[in-house]
Formats: C-alpha cells, sequence, structure tokens
C-alpha cells in the first residue's frame, strides 16, 4: 500500500540528465539547420566574382529593449532588398541579407557579431540602425575595411568623427547632425510671434528631459537657445532613465506656474502617452512639443485624436499614409512603419547606388568613395552627405535635403508646418488651449 | 620507464588546458579567438566569484558591481586623465578591492536573502551614479577606451595573440588563486563557514573577518578583468551593469558548479559558445537559452562539472575495482 | 491646494498597485522562503493577457480580468512542479541562489514569448471605467478610484482567507513551521503549490490593472518587480500585514519624494532607504527574524 507522504525519490541519473540537456542542445541546433537552411546563409565560395551574391550584413538587437525599432529595421531593408532583386540586383548580383540578433547591443555581443560577420560570413557591406551607443563597432569596420551604414547615436558620432579626422572612412552616418533639432523649435516661435501668429501668454519655458545622451542633447541645446532668445525657465527637471507613469509632480509644478511653452524630450511611448493623458485632463494654455514619438505608429495608435495639436520636430521629410511606400509596406508586414522603416529602406537603395556609382560591388574602397558622392532622393528626403559636418560623415540636413521640419499633428497625421519649402498648412492653437486659457489664462 | 602522468595533479591539468586553449589559435579563425578571449575573461569573473559565493556560501550579485568599476576606473584614468593605461590597470585592482571592502563591511552585517539583496541594490545605486556624473563617466554613451600598452605591444580586440595571452595569464592567475586559497587553511575557513557555520565559530573562526578577507581577494582580480575587458573591447558603458552580463556571468558559476575548481570555467565555455551557437535563432534564442538555463540547473544541481567528477569516479571506480581484482588474484596464486 | 489632493490620490494609487503586486511576493516568500523572480513577468503575462481578450478577441474587462487570473494560478502551478519544487529538495544549501537563477531564467522565457507573440510595439488597452470626478477641486479619474478600493479589497479578501479558511491556516501553518506542520497532517508541497499559484494570481490581477492604467511593453514588469521588493524589505518579508502598511509607506514616500524633491532623486532615496533597512533592521517592521 503506498503511503501517502511518501516523498518522491528526487536523485536524477547523471545519464538522464546530460541526454535530456543535449536533446534541448539538438533541438536548438536543428532550429539552426532550418535557419541556415532556409536560403539566407549566402552561397559559398562562388568562383568568379560574377556569380556572387552581395551579402548585406544587418546587426540588429531584436530580443533588446528596442525590439520594435528593430523589427521595422529589419522589414524595410527586406521589402528594399526584394524589390532590387527583382529588378535583377546591383550590377547584376543578387543581394542577399544576413540578419544577426544583437540582443542589447552591449559591446561584448556587438563586438562578437560584427566579427562573425565580417570574418565568417563576409558580408560585403553592414548597415544598421542602432550599433552600440558608444559606437565602438566604428573601430572593427574601419579595421576590417568593410563599408557600414548606421543611423545611431549621431550625437556621439559627431564626437567621435571630430575626435579622429579622416579615420573612419569605411563609417557613414546615415543621419544629419542633430543640432538642427535644438534651433528648429525656438526658431519656429519666435517665427510664428514675427508673424503675429502667435501671443504667448508670458515667455517662460519649462524643459523635461531624461539621463539620455539624444534626450539631453536636445532638451539642453533648446534650453539654452530660448534662453539665449530672453525666455525665462520655470524648471528643467531630469527623470531617471526609466519609464515615468506618474506625471503629478511635473504637471503640478505646470499649473502652479503655467509656461507658453513645454519642451518634454522623454521620447518614450508610454512616458509621452501618459504625460498627454494627464496634461489633457487640465491643460494649461502652452504649447507642447514632444520629441521623435509622435513619428511612431504604435503612439499614433495609443492616444489617436487627443493629440491634435502637438508640436514635434523630426529630421525626415513627411510621409502620408497615401505615399506608396507606406502602403507598399503596411501591404507586406500589416502596419505602418516607425521612422526607422523608411531610413533603413532608403540606406539599401543608398548602397546601391553607391555600388553602381563605384562600377564593382566588391571593391569596398571604390564603393566608400562613391558613398562621399552621393546625391539620391530616398524616401526620408535627399540624401547627400555634406562636406561641413564632422568629417564629412553626416547627411546635409534642413531645407530640402533632410528637411527636418516642424510638424502638428492632427489626427493622428503630422502635418508639415516649417520651413517653407516643404510647408503644407498653417499653424493652427491646439485645441486645449481654450481651455487652458480660461482656467490659467492671466 | 613509463611517464607517469598523474591526472588528478593540479599542475598537469593546468598544463592540459593551457594546450587545449593554444590549440585552437591554430583554427586562424579570429571570430573564435574572440569568443575564446571573453570566455577566458568571463571564467576568471566567475572563477573569483566563487571564491565568495562556492567556497564560503556567501551569494551575493556584487561581482558586476567591482568588475565594470575596474572598467571605469582604468577608462576614466586613460581617457579624461590621460595615465597610461598600465596605470589604470593597477588602479583598477585598487579601487575594485577598496571598493569590495566597503561593500563587504556593509553586506555582511546581514544573511542569506538580504546579502542578495543589498548587493541588487548596490548593483542599481551604481547605475545611477554612473549615469549621474557624466563629466567622468560619459553618462549612457560610455568611454571609449584606447588599447592598452605594454612595452609597445598593443592589446585590444584587433591584436588577438597579445590579448589572448594576457586574458590567459588573468585566466590562469584566478584559477592559481583559487587553488592556492581552497588548499590553505583559510580555504578550510571558508568551507566550513559554508557547510556548518556554528561549528566554525565554535573552532575560533572568526566569521565576519573572514568572509570579508573572501570579498576581499575576490575582488582584485575582478577589477583587472574588469579593465582588460574595457581596454579589449574598446568601450565600457552602463550596458555591461545590465542583466544579460550578469546572467552570463552568474550562470557561468551556479552552472558549472559552485564551490569546484573548474565549474566556472566549464561553464563559461558552455555558455558563451551555446549562447553563440543559437544566435541565428535570433527571437528564439533567449526561450531555449532559457529552457537549457533551467534544465541544467534542476538536472545537475551539482553543476556541469558534476558530469566530470561522475565519469572520474565511475573510471576510477573501474579501475579501483580491476585492481582489487589483480590484487585477490595474485594472493590467491593465480 | 489641489495639487495636495492630487499628490494623496496619487499615494493611494500607487499603495494600492505596490500593495497589489507584493503580496504575491511576501506570500511565496513567507512559506517557501525563496524569492521567485519572475514575479514581474508574471504581471507582464496577466496585461498580456487582458490584452489579447480585450483588444484581439473583442472581449471586456469582466472576462479579461478572471481569465488572466485563472490562467496565471495555472501558470503558477507549473512554475512551482516543475522548476521551484524540484530545486527546493534538490538543493539544500543553494536554494537562495538556485530559485534565484532558476526564476531569472524563467523570465528570460517568458518575456521572449511576449516578444515573438506580440511584438515590441507598445500597446495600450481601454481604461476599466473611464470618466473623471471631482474630489476636493482637483480632477481624479474614476479609474484612479477604482484602484484606491482594490487594494484594501484585495488584502481584505487575503486576511480573511489566511484567517478564517482552513486552507489560509495551513498557510500560515506551513509559513511558520513546515516540519510541525507535516507533524499535524499537512501536505507542504501541496501549500506550496497553492501559495505560489495564488502568488502568481495576485501577480496577473496586479498586471491588469498595470496594464489598464499604463501601457504595455514586454519590459514593463522589472520595475514593479524592483518596487516590490522594495515594499517586502520594509514591511517584513513574510508578513502580510507589514506588506501592507509597507507599501502605503513607500507609496506615500514615493508620490510626495517626487513632487518636493524631485524625481531623478526619488529613486536612489528609494535605495537608500531599502539599504538602511536591511542594515538595521532586516526583519522589517513586522517580520520575523
Amino acid at each position: 500500500m503506498k503511503k501517502k507522504y511518501e516523498s518522491k525519490n528526487y536523485a536524477i541519473n547523471t545519464t538522464y540528465a546530460v541526454a535530456i540537456i543535449a536533446a534541448i542542445v539538438i533541438i536548438g541546433g536543428i532550429g539552426v539547420y532550418l535557419y541556415y537552411n532556409n536560403l539566407q546563409k549566402p552561397e559559398i565560395e562562388e568562383e568568379t566574382d560574377d556569380m556572387r551574391d552581395i551579402k548585406l550584413g544587418m546587426p540588429m538587437g531584436f530580443t533588446g529593449p528596442y525590439a520594435a525599432l528593430a523589427e521595422d529595421s529589419r522589414d524595410a531593408m527586406l521589402l528594399a532588398i526584394e524589390e532590387i532583386n527583382y529588378a535583377g540586383g546591383i550590377l547584376g548580383h543578387k543581394i542577399v541579407p544576413v540578419i544577426e540578433d544583437e540582443e542589447n547591443c552591449e559591446a561584448g555581443i556587438v563586438s562578437s557579431v560584427f566579427t562573425k560577420l565580417i570574418t565568417r560570413e563576409k558580408v560585403d557591406f553592414i548597415m544598421t540602425h542602432f550599433g552600440n551607443p558608444s559606437c565602438s563597432e566604428y573601430d572593427i569596420v574601419q579595421e576590417y575595411k568593410i563599408p557600414y551604414i548606421s543611423g545611431g547615436f549621431v550625437q556621439t558620432a559627431e564626437l567621435v568623427f571630430n575626435d579622429n579626422p579622416g579615420k573612419y572612412t569605411y563609417v557613414f552616418l546615415g543621419q544629419p547632425s542633430y543640432s538642427l533639432y535644438q534651433t528648429r523649435f525656438p526658431q519656429y516661435v519666435q517665427k510664428l510671434i514675427d508673424d503675429g501668429k502667435y501671443e504667448p501668454i508670458n515667455n517662460k519655458f519649462c524643459v523635461i528631459k531624461r539621463q539620455n545622451e539624444y534626450s539631453l542633447y536636445i532638451a539642453n541645446g533648446m534650453r539654452d537657445n530660448f534662453l539665449d532668445m530672453g525666455w525665462e525657465c520655470t524648471f528643467d527637471e531630469l527623470f531617471p532613465e526609466a519609464i515615468v507613469e506618474d506625471w503629478s509632480s511635473i504637471l503640478a509644478k505646470i499649473r502652479a506656474d503655467p509656461p507658453a511653452i513645454i519642451v518634454n524630450t522623454m521620447w518614450t511611448v508610454s512616458s509621452d502617452a501618459l504625460f498627454l493623458e494627464q496634461f489633457l485632463a487640465d491643460p494649461t494654455p502652452s504649447l507642447l512639443y514632444l520629441q521623435s514619438t509622435p513619428t511612431f505608429p504604435d503612439w499614433q495608435e495609443i492616444v489617436g485624436d487627443s493629440a491634435d495639436g502637438v508640436l514635434h520636430c523630426y529630421g525626415i521629410k513627411k510621409v502620408v499614409s497615401s505615399d506608396p511606400y507606406i502602403i507598399k509596406f503596411k501591404e507586406k508586414y500589416g502596419r505602418s512603419p516607425s521612422p526607422y522603416g523608411l531610413v533603413c529602406y532608403d540606406y539599401v537603395y543608398l548602397m546601391k547606388q553607391a555600388m553602381e556609382l563605384a562600377g564593382d560591388p566588391f571593391n569596398y574602397e571604390e564603393v566608400v568613395k562613391a558613398m562621399s558622392k552621393i546625391n539620391m532622393p530616398g524616401v526620408m528626403g535627399i540624401y547627400e552627405f555634406d562636406p561641413n559636418s564632422p568629417d564629412g560623415k553626416l547627411l546635409k540636413g534642413g531645407g530640402a535635403k533632410i528637411p527636418f521640419p516642424m510638424f502638428q499633428m492632427w489626427d493622428t497625421t503630422n502635418y508639415m508646418l516649417w520651413p517653407d519649402e516643404v510647408a503644407e498648412t498653417d499653424f493652427t492653437i491646439p485645441p486645449w488651449y481654450e481651455e487652458g486659457l480660461i482656467k490659467y489664462g492671466p | 620507464m613509463k611517464l607517469k602522468i598523474n591526472i588528478y595533479d593540479f599542475k598537469i591539468q593546468l598544463l592540459i588546458i593551457s594546450i587545449m586553449l593554444f590549440l585552437t589559435l591554430l583554427f586562424n579563425d579570429i571570430y573564435v579567438t574572440h569568443l575564446i578571449i571573453l570566455c577566458m575573461i568571463y571564467s576568471a569573473v566567475a572563477m573569483n566569484w566563487n571564491i565568495v559565493a562556492g567556497y564560503t556560501g556567501v551569494m551575493h550579485i556584487a561581482q558586476q558591481p567591482f568588475f565594470v568599476a575596474g572598467g571605469y576606473i582604468s577608462g576614466i584614468l586613460s581617457v579624461k586623465l590621460g595615465y597610461p593605461s598600465i596605470i589604470g590597470i593597477i588602479a583598477a585592482a585598487v579601487i575594485a578591492l577598496l571598493f569590495s571592502l566597503v561593500i563587504g563591511a556593509v553586506s555582511l552585517r546581514v544573511k542569506g536573502i538580504y546579502l542578495l539583496l543589498i548587493t541588487l541594490a548596490v548593483r542599481l545605486i551604481m547605475l545611477s551614479f554612473v549615469l549621474y556624473f557624466i563629466e567622468w563617466t560619459n553618462g549612457d554613451t560610455g568611454i571609449l577606451l584606447p588599447p592598452i600598452e605594454i612595452l609597445g605591444v598593443k592589446i585590444n580586440q584587433f591584436n588577438a595573440i597579445p590579448s589572448f595571452i594576457f586574458a590567459y595569464f588573468l585566466m590562469m592567475a584566478s584559477l592559481i588563486l583559487v587553488k592556492v586559497i581552497s588548499d590553505s587553511k583559510l580555504g578550510l575557513a571558508f568551507i566550513s563557514l559554508r557547510d556548518s557555520e556554528i561549528y566554525a565559530i565554535s573552532r575560533g573562526i572568526n566569521p565576519y573577518r573572514t568572509k570579508l578577507t573572501a570579498f576581499v581577494l575576490s575582488s582584485w582580480l575582478t577589477g583587472i578583468c574588469g579593465a582588460f575587458y574595457g581596454h579589449y573591447l574598446g568601450t565600457i558603458g552602463p550596458w555591461d551593469l545590465g542583466w544579460s552580463l550578469l546572467v552570463t556571468l552568474l550562470a557561468s558559476m551556479v552552472l558549472g558548479g559552485l564551490g569546484t575548481l573548474y565549474g566556472p570555467l566549464l561553464g563559461s565555455f558552455v555558455l558563451v559558445f551555446l549562447n553563440e551557437y543559437f544566435r541565428p535563432l535570433q527571437l528564439f534564442r533567449p526561450t531555449i537559452y532559457g529552457l537549457l538555463l533551467i534544465s541544467t540547473l534542476i538536472l545537475l544541481p551539482n553543476g556541469l562539472i558534476s558530469i566530470l567528477t561522475k565519469l572520474k569516479s565511475r573510471f576510477h571506480l573501474n579501475f579501483l575495482t580491476k585492481m582489487n581484482i589483480m590484487k585477490s588474484k595474485i594472493e590467491s596464486g593465480t | 491646494m489641489s495639487i495636495i489632493v492630487l499628490a494623496i490620490v496619487n499615494g493611494f494609487v500607487l499603495s494600492s498597485m505596490y500593495a497589489i503586486a507584493s503580496l504575491g511576493l511576501t506570500l511565496q516568500w513567507g512559506v517557501l522562503k525563496v524569492l521567485n523572480f519572475s514575479h514581474g513577468l508574471f504581471m507582464t503575462w496577466g496585461a498580456y493577457i487582458a490584452y489579447w481578450i480585450i483588444a484581439m478577441l473583442g472581449g471586456n474587462y469582466l472576462i479579461a480580468l478572471p481569465s488572466a487570473i485563472i490562467i496565471s494560478f495555472f501558470m503558477g502551478f507549473i512554475l512551482y512542479n516543475f522548476i521551484i519544487g524540484p530545486l527546493q529538495t534538490r538543493s539544500k544549501t543553494e536554494i537562495v541562489s538556485n530559485v534565484f537563477i532558476g526564476t531569472l531564467a524563467v523570465s528570460i522565457i517568458l518575456e521572449n514569448i511576449v516578444l515573438i507573440i506580440f511584438g515590441g510595439r507598445y500597446k495600450g488597452i481601454s481604461t476599466i471605467i473611464p470618466g473623471f470626478s471631482n474630489i476636493f477641486g482637483a480632477q481624479v479619474s474614476n479609474q484612479q478610484i477604482l484602484l484606491i478600493m482594490l487594494g484594501p479589497l484585495c488584502f481584505g479578501f487575503l486576511l480573511y482567507f489566511l484567517s478564517r479558511t482552513r486552507l489560509g491556516m495551513a498557510v500560515r501553518a506551513v509559513a511558520q513551521d513546515n516540519v510541525g506542520a507535516a507533524i499535524v497532517g499537512i501536505d507542504s508541497r501541496k501549500v506550496f503549490a497553492f501559495t505560489v499559484s495564488i502568488g502568481s494570481c495576485l501577480a496577473g490581477l496586479a498586471g491588469v490593472l498595470l496594464g489598464a492604467y499604463y501601457y504595455l511593453s514586454p519590459q514593463m514588469g522589472s520595475a514593479p518587480l524592483i518596487t516590490a521588493l522594495f515594499v517586502l524589505v520594509l514591511g517584513g518579508m513574510g508578513s502580510v500585514k507589514g506588506t501592507i502598511i509597507a507599501s502605503y509607506i513607500i507609496g506615500f514616500i514615493d508620490a510626495f519624494s517626487r513632487f518636493y524633491i524631485g524625481n531623478f532623486w526619488a529613486e536612489p532615496i528609494l535605495f537608500v532607504i531599502f539599504i538602511l533597512v536591511i542594515l538595521f533592521r532586516p526583519q522589517g517592521l513586522y517580520g520575523v527574524k
């Protein structure tokens, strides 16, 4: 008769244990095998250069904190690769993507992945939306002389290029300098006041920023520019690197001393959506500026119409939902792309143009030389590398190139207000302004 | 005369490991060499951690702060203050030592889960500090470190052989340190504290001081490893204080075998290589990796090294049995 | 005037949420003497189950809330039987570290599954009760009022369960002395399994509320887990009463320090309080040493 409280024998045979663990490793190995068989592994060692495929390395952080951006970038690049291959490839060579996961883009993993891509997979070009925040991968691609386009950490990259002029010939930054972010909004506000289209309730502004390079660079720059213009800063609040869910303390400060301008560079979907929601519960007659989140489709979906009137500036040309690219993307992937889903599409075409100009996709030196002279219209704007930027590595921003327009959001769509060559509509007072004026007006 | 190679002699084991490691250089594959260097560094850190967590039984997660502090000190000295990298490495060891003294003195007043929680808080506080003192640490961006220069030889990830040798020496140093400690009276004190603290106290071992000694002994090499890590990869940053590196280090120690000599070594090699092996799975990699961690934890409670121990005991048993049979045969005169 | 009201309301809301999140963890610690680091991911799963039912299947909270709770219960049951249980019986000396790594590995897997199924983009679900009310001159959302009420409701239930039902008394017995409990005829393994399941239920509930109040992402569980640890340590690990009181203290300290000291320092201050409590009174307010 089995006793009720007889304890189970938990000792497991070591052989059995090893067998189970080996089984898991083998299952994982099957997955790896399937990946390599899924035509993602480039064909090995073609005889001549004529038959060789162009291998494009795409290392991105698919399982890290910015997984959504990585997904969009990868999908955009795959879309471009499909189109180019369909049209015959680059100079007759097909492009084969080699995708690797970089987890959270920490230095050790970035190093391993780049070394693997270059020495094992023998890629001919690498492009990504983000690398490591300290730009440590620039040394790797420069050492092995493989062309590389990156779209992230612009302010760090500027510093790196400035400190090492002439060193990083194989690295290109597919973004214009973010210094335009620091001046755009203050200049636009001044312009509105000069044109008589907006009368601020006072000359105060407040800044909300996060302990993060991008946020600090833009927020501090804007703050200094406003101060130079004679405005007064009511408060300059720094948040730690975390999602902020509760804005009551900030909103209390805002409501106690309503500023005419609120600058919020938290650039996180969740934090900004909650800020907007809690702000609109009891708004002040202020203009609200948010950084980058209004261009993300998930933010637009979450906040919907309540974001009407929000101002922001972003380094892209406006792309309407009726734009053929957006329709293409949506048809293939079932969702709207975030800005990285536009930029990375252009990067593949930049590579195509550079390789065609160079004449030989596998002569990396020529490709790199051709890239620095490129002038190509893309979805995001017109791409041309700015010789005035540090080391000539960044794109030209402003004007008709990469316009950095001021946007205002209406009906989950972003409308360009300025500069004049791209403006499509005029500034309109946000809907919460009236309500705020009644309660908090002078 | 036959050459007797006693496989249980420590020096022979070191020789075997060194030969195996240097043989990998023959592959002439820089990717593999890069991974092996990372493995060696992680195993060095894990072995140092093992001194406190395995041999003394004090489980903590302050090893990552020591590691990263070493990297940052060397970075700040090399980049912001312009000292040569050698000074940076020595300073890294010293500061990591002092740091461990402070943290040990504070944390060892409590036991068990509370110790774990204090070190968790220390990790989070260090992250805040690193992000706050932007002028020194470059905050979010991290510090870009120059290569180490010893007698004109540069050591960074593009100079594989010198880096390999440096990392090899660090790993060997940790291995020898752990062996020397575990064979000494101090090591016996550590083990006795783990096995039965009350009895150890009754025999005159001061638990607080002994554990603090363990902390301090385990941290200076970790600081040097951190400095090397930063110079090798060319950068150190707040991402090194994140969960990914913690899981790698902790798992290589625990899964390798807590309290064993070669456990963390085996563990770190297995984990790093498995992680890379699974990398083509992209999105699905963490699931398989996590499943592997859990199953190894449950099925092999004494770590991966227990497989080797089992093999050894079986071999030994076979050998002993055979010896006994032969002996009895000889004695019975056949 | 309304600023103080806002701060107080906020304090209550945060306290409520911290209470629900931490109660599960404290129960598991008190009974099993292990820390379940996948608690945060159970919250994430609760939120995503609610999202799945509401946004993808078109249900509403009346279906989503119970479903999240039931599914979390089963997940907790599986967690105990396959992971925490075997680790408890196998590793006598290194239970703490083994369960720490084991549950950390579980959290890696769970977060990855959420990422695979739902993608990395932020998701939102509708508020539970829309609309605002006016309390003492401050605009308070109805959802905030609901959250304020749910906290006391939850621990009222829990306290009633623990003190008046037989199963609750069994839980308390095992928490106090599981050998003694076995002598009196309580199967501690069953009680352990039940406790982990109930703890996970509470995590699932906390997750649904977090998802409704804030927005969902695969990493949404890590910050609440750290705060739950603070509450646990302050209140005394294993003491339900202590956890409840500590969650209110931490909730109000959090709310008011954001108002008056500045958002950047609120976090380090909590860390310092955490360390001081562990050093000088590790049993917290009501815990047992």
